[in-house]
């Protein structure tokens, strides 16, 4: 049963991209659909056993890499963290899938599509399963590859290309980061293996290490390795670009992938790795500092985007940011209980989104949509219900995440958690602003659109509104439901899965600091949200006045061209490095130096040669005779040349007379 | 001396070579009076000897097997048997099984009419199986004798072709050169020493006796006989010439069959005799290791006749054993070995490709590089393999070839010999380019006239099968190789 949750979707992806065109569209989708939705229904059950019958479940299945010292099994393990992941991953794929054969059902290439889709889930499946650092690092590489499968799905399209060429790249630096992660644990614990590698980590707690010629702690290099690759892959301050351009994709993949899942692998990978970094305290601070700066920066950056695919994008950021600081300040729960919370009402801000979408031709501009309130209703309602959830309205499930995040940050009473927490409730301010900014624009103002798209506006079919009214459900409840379950103080929930060390725990400190400081978060929800409302519904003159003012258009180009980050990129680095590539690298060492001295000069050089050493071959035997008495001469004087002779013929010699040899012809020539 | 050893054990062990000579003697008396016979009107009973070899061969291979002996002297200290012996005969005889079955279409076609051939083939093998397990000089004298005479007969076999004779000649004059220079040498080390007897040598050696400028003198003389036989430059000069001019079956032996009895006994006297002082004949195995790579490596960059072509990569692969042989340690003779095999088992399915372009009626002519032009559209499975052993020649991984080239760089960097390895390394890069453009050929040359080849005949195609798969599959599991060869040298190292 553990193992078909893992193969089921490789079946489905198998079957549905390889015998597609003799399946078709319906048949592939049936396939992958029903492969996902078993793997679903399996992934429920191992929750029941697992995480809440309290047997986690261990299965070495193969030798992958048996190399001596290096060995990597084919394992799965199955503890409370793991089918935490499961539930969401499979649950939401599975809509998902459900949603794609409608929302797609127009494309030719259905059936890659859904393959494409069903691959990811398989390969975040194996990433989460997985019971070493290698097999996750496959996951990590699949779901990085599926994505970029997906984001190009419409190959034709060049921004597509673009954003799906940058999507790699980008995450190629995380992965480098991992990499060497990884690379560093199995030079100091011999092992990839989590149960090894984890049980020697105290050990290793003063260790230090030279990295890069930097003296740092082992663990803290560790730590930082690692979330350089959950940066990448989880969009955090820096490598967070190509996320927002991740949107040309097919908004299901939006929706699966760049919101609900892939993203958080590096949120899983920090929760997976909880039992190393309790113990490199640096690493937690960076990883604090880092997440509460995304949080802020992607909130602001999201204040004044007006695709309205892009605007839940860096929400999505955003959100990450606050379950990265959840785990920088040791509340691994806590962050993985916004990771699921967040998926489910992410997921459905997105199948809504794609549902607008749909339903106006594919129009994503907001400013071009307004007054579809009436016309949409059910997409409207879906929307509302995942923007309330998303912006941590009182007993939605976002806000029994989300302020317990800012709680725990503020109960640290360090400055990381601190700047953790005041960014956090700030981003929360900007968060309810944006939500119902693109709310307020998209739903409830006067239909901006052209009037064919307006009249031909639609509300989605069943097959489309039925994921949504699914996801509704839990981005209602599971908060309040999962609560006490997963975070509660003293639930046995998470067993060893993730670890906190004593020194670190401090989810009882946070039920006792300022009632102030509790409250502020929500009451700036509240006031943003109402702010947003009040400005575009009574004062939209005063906002458009304030636009075109001098420093409200600084303001609103800033935050509208994302502070500015690709700009930086492109001009400073990409544009360096291109020329490098070319001017440097490629023209003047490939094309030049090496082709000069290497296939060309040498090859002219060496035939040269060969020509001369044929000549030595005459047939005469009396010309071999004395060959090979000349031979035996050379070999004898070799032998009379003592010990003391030879350390006078230095081989940095010798090397000078083999290249001289070879270029004497060229240098008589040339005189 | 025990008598009643000799009948009790020495007899027993030396069965396989004892059941050869019987009958290579009764293969004799079968063919000088069954071929003359006016009864039968003189029948042609080439093809029929040329089985009943291989018949013969087959059986002695199995006796061999199943002569295990761990080690054992015998003969009163003129032989040994030990499993170094043993595996390099079985290698041998193999081996020669598999270059007759190659040459089989040759005879039928090019009429090698005399059954002599393959009783000299025969009297060769004996002298090779005698050569791995002698145990003193004399002996190893004796045995190269037999086995060098017998090939100077093989390369002038072609009467008619003034090339052969040429080959001939000089491969016996210059042979009779090296054999001088070796017999001066153990003449030297026995003046000196007193003993021709290995074991004797190893314990005198052993001792540490003072740096004897003669005996080492006496070395390098045997040691370019050795080279010479080996054709390592700078002694090589007539192995391209007798591989040209020689009939094709004979160069087939030449180039597969010989090298490993040499390797051998190159083992057992410098290591297991002189293994104590390296320094005697370390860089002296260096020194011609890399001039052989050097030589093999540029001179076939300007060889029109794929015969000329394959004895100059043999040249070079020879470089790469030496280089192994001169690191001086387990691992580099282990490397050594290893790499002999594989160049053999490599070797005989170029051979074979080779065979199959000769086996052509119509043109009777030295093939050259262009012939192989065209055999992607005639024959593409030969050219798939012919183009799957060369790159393993070459040392393309995951090849067997490449999987032997590891091996013996390895073992040279161990042993820090980072000059000559990087060296050989570096000129093993023009003896790639030789190898890649004899695949470019196969494959991208264009010509206009077509030549037609006849399907290929069953037993090469058995051994071109073989030795194919043999080259791709290797390095799945090397364990068996491997296993054979270290248990080969840990009879020499102590």
């Amino acid at each position: 049963m553990y193992l078909n949750i893992i193969f089921l979707p490789f079946l489905g992806s198998f079957i549905g991209g390889f015998f597609g065109r003799f399946l078709g569209p319906n048949g592939s989708a049936i396939v992958t659909t029903s492969c996902i939705g078993f793997s679903c229904i399996l992934s429920m059950t191992a929750f029941y056993e697992v995480a809440l019958a309290g047997c986690p479940c261990y299965i070495k299945l193969a030798p992958w890499i048996d190399s001596e010292l290096f060995n990597v099994p084919w394992g799965f393990l199955f503890d409370s963290l793991t089918v935490v992941m499961l539930v969401v991953v499979t649950f939401i794929s599975t809509l998902v899938h459900l949603y794609s054969t409608e929302y797609m059902s127009h494309d030719p290439h259905l059936p890659r599509f859904m393959a494409y889709l069903s691959l990811f889930t398989a390969f975040m499946l194996v990433l989460v399963t997985g019971d070493n650092y290698m097999q996750m690092f496959l996951g990590w590489e699949g779901i990085g590859l599926s994505s970029y499968l997906l984001i190009n799905f419409w190959f034709t399209r060049l921004q597509a290309n673009k954003a799906a060429i940058k999507a790699m790249i980008v995450n190629r630096i995380g992965d480098f980061g991992l990499a060497l992660g990884i690379f560093m644990i199995y030079i100091f614990f011999q092992s990839v293996e989590y149960c090894s590698v984890f049980a020697m980590v105290p050990f290793f707690a003063d260790q230090k290490v030279c990295f890069l010629s930097l003296n740092c702690n082992l663990l803290d290099a560790i730590g930082i390795l690692l979330f350089i690759g959950a940066v990448g892959k989880s969009a955090q301050l820096g490598l967070h670009t190509w996320l927002p351009d991740a949107m040309e994709g097919p908004t299901p993949v939006s929706a699966l992938i760049h919101a609900a899942t892939l993203v958080t692998a590096g949120v899983f990978l920090m929760a997976r790795s909880s039992p190393l970094l309790e113990y490199a305290n640096g690493a937690l601070s960076v990883i604090t500092v880092f997440g509460g700066m995304t949080a802020f920066f992607a909130a602001t950056t999201g204040l004044l985007q007006n695709d309205l695919k892009r605007v839940i994008a860096y929400s999505t950021c955003s959100q990450l940011g606050y379950m990265v600081f959840a785990c920088g300040v040791s509340n691994y729960a806590v962050g993985v209980f916004h990771l699921a919370n967040h998926a489910f009402f992410k997921a459905l801000l997105f199948l809504s989104a794609g549902s607008v979408i749909h339903g106006v031709s594919d129009e994503q501009d907001m400013r071009k949509m307004g007054g579809l309130r009436r016309l949409l209703p059910f997409t409207y309602a879906m929307m509302l219900i995942g923007s309330l959830s998303l912006m941590g309205m009182p007993f939605l499930t976002g806000f029994y995440s989300k302020d317990v995040i800012l709680e725990v940050a503020y109960a640290k009473y360090t400055i990381p958690g601190h700047f953790a927490y005041w960014l956090g409730t700030f981003a929360a301010f900007f968060t309810a602003f944006y939500s119902m900014r693109l709310a307020f624009l998209t739903f409830l103002s006067e239909p901006n659109g052209y009037r064919p798209i307006i009249t031909n506006a639609h509300d989605s079919p069943i097959r489309m509104a039925l994921p949504l009214a699914i996801l509704a459900v839990p981005s209602i409840f599971i908060g309040f439901i999962a609560r006490d379950m997963i975070i509660g103080l003293g639930s046995d929930f998470w067993s060893n899965a993730i670890f906190v060390h004593p020194k670190n725990l401090n989810s009882i400190d946070a039920e006792f600091i300022p009632h102030s400081m509790k409250l502020l978060p929500v009451g700036l929800s509240i006031l943003g949200a109402s702010s947003a409302v009040i400005f575009y519904s009574y004062q939209s003159q005063a906002l458009y006045t304030l636009k075109i003012s001098e420093l409200g258009r600084k303001i609103y180009t800033f935050l509208n061209r994302k502070w500015f980050f690709d700009k930086v990129y492109n001009e400073y680095i990409t544009q360096k490095f291109l020329s490098f590539g070319y001017h440097t690298s490629y023209k003047t060492i490939d094309r030049g130096l090496i082709e000069i001295f290497g296939p060309m000069g040498f090859s002219t050089v060496v035939m040269k040669k060969a020509n001369l050493m044929r000549e030595l071959q005459t047939g005469y035997i009396y010309h071999y005779a004395f060959f090979i008495f000349i031979g035996t001469g050379v070999l004898i004087c070799l032998s009379l040349l003592d010990k003391l002779t030879l350390s006078f013929i230095d081989y940095r010699i010798l090397c000078l007379l083999v290249a001289t040899a070879f270029a004497s012809r060229q240098i008589k020539t040339s005189l | 001396m025990l008598f009643i050893n000799l009948f009790e054990n020495d007899l027993k062990l030396f069965l396989p070579e004892f059941f050869l000579v019987t009958a290579i003697l009764t293969l004799v008396l079968y063919g000088s009076v069954y071929s003359v016979s006016k009864e039968y009107n003189y029948p042609l009973i080439n093809v029929s000897t040329c089985w009943a070899t291989i018949f013969t061969l087959v059986n002695t291979f199995i006796l061999v097997l199943f002569t295990r002996e761990v080690s054992s002297v015998i003969f009163n200290g003129t032989f040994i048997c030990d499993l170094l012996s043993q595996n390099a005969k079985l290698f041998v005889i193999g081996a020669t099984i598999v270059c007759l079955l190659i040459s089989i279409p040759y005879v039928r076609n090019y009429q090698v009419n005399s059954f002599e051939y393959f009783l000299l083939i025969l009297l060769a093998v004996f002298g090779l199986m005698l050569l791995c397990s002698s145990f003193d000089l004399i002996s190893v004298y004796l045995a190269i004798e037999l086995q060098s005479l017998c090939l100077y007969v093989l390369a002038a076999f072609n009467r008619e072709s003034a090339y052969s004779t040429e080959a001939g000649l000089k491969y016996f004059i210059l042979g009779a050169f090296a054999s001088g220079l070796l017999l001066f040498g153990m003449s030297i080390i026995y003046g000196f020493t007193g003993t021709t007897n290995f074991e004797d040598l190893h314990i005198l050696f052993s001792l540490d006796a003072e740096n004897h400028q003669a005996i080492q003198t006496g070395i390098i003389f045997i040691s370019c006989a050795f080279l010479f036989k080996m054709a390592a430059s700078p002694f090589h000069v007539w192995s391209p010439d007798v591989y040209d001019g020689a009939p094709l079956n004979s160069t087939i032996f030449f180039a597969v069959v010989p090298k490993i009895a040499l390797i051998v006994i190159f083992l057992r006297l410098f290591v297991f005799c002189f293994g104590s002082q390296p320094q005697y004949w370390q860089y002296l195995a260096s020194f011609c290791a890399v001039s052989s790579v050097v030589t093999g490596s540029f001179m076939a960059l300007k060889q029109r006749k794929l015969k000329r072509l394959l004895a100059y990569s043999s040249i070079g692969h020879v470089g790469y054993i030496l280089i192994a042989l001169s690191s001086g340690g387990l691992e580099g003779f282990h490397a050594s070995m290893i790499y002999i095999v594989t160049y053999m088992l490599m070797g005989v399915g170029v051979w074979s490709v080779v065979s199959c372009l000769e086996n052509n009626i119509s043109v009777k002519r030295t093939r050259t590089l262009a012939d192989l032009a065209m055999i992607s559209r005639t024959n593409p499975v030969l050219a798939f393999s012919s183009a799957i052993l060369i790159f393993s020649m070459a040392g393309v991984p995951p090849l067997a070839g490449f999987y032997a080239k590891f091996c013996v760089f390895t073992s040279s960097i161990n042993a820090s010999m980072y000059v000559y390895s990087i060296l050989i390394i570096l000129v093993s890069v023009v003896s790639t380019y030789y190898y890649i453009r004899l695949i470019k050929t196969v494959y991208f040359e264009k010509v206009s006239i077509k030549a037609f080849y006849k399907p290929i005949s069953k037993e090469i195609s058995l051994v071109l099968a073989f030795s194919f798969f043999f080259t791709i599959f290797f390095f799945i599991n090397p364990n068996l190789l491997w296993l054979v060869t270290y248990e080969m040298v840990l009879c020499v190292v102590q």
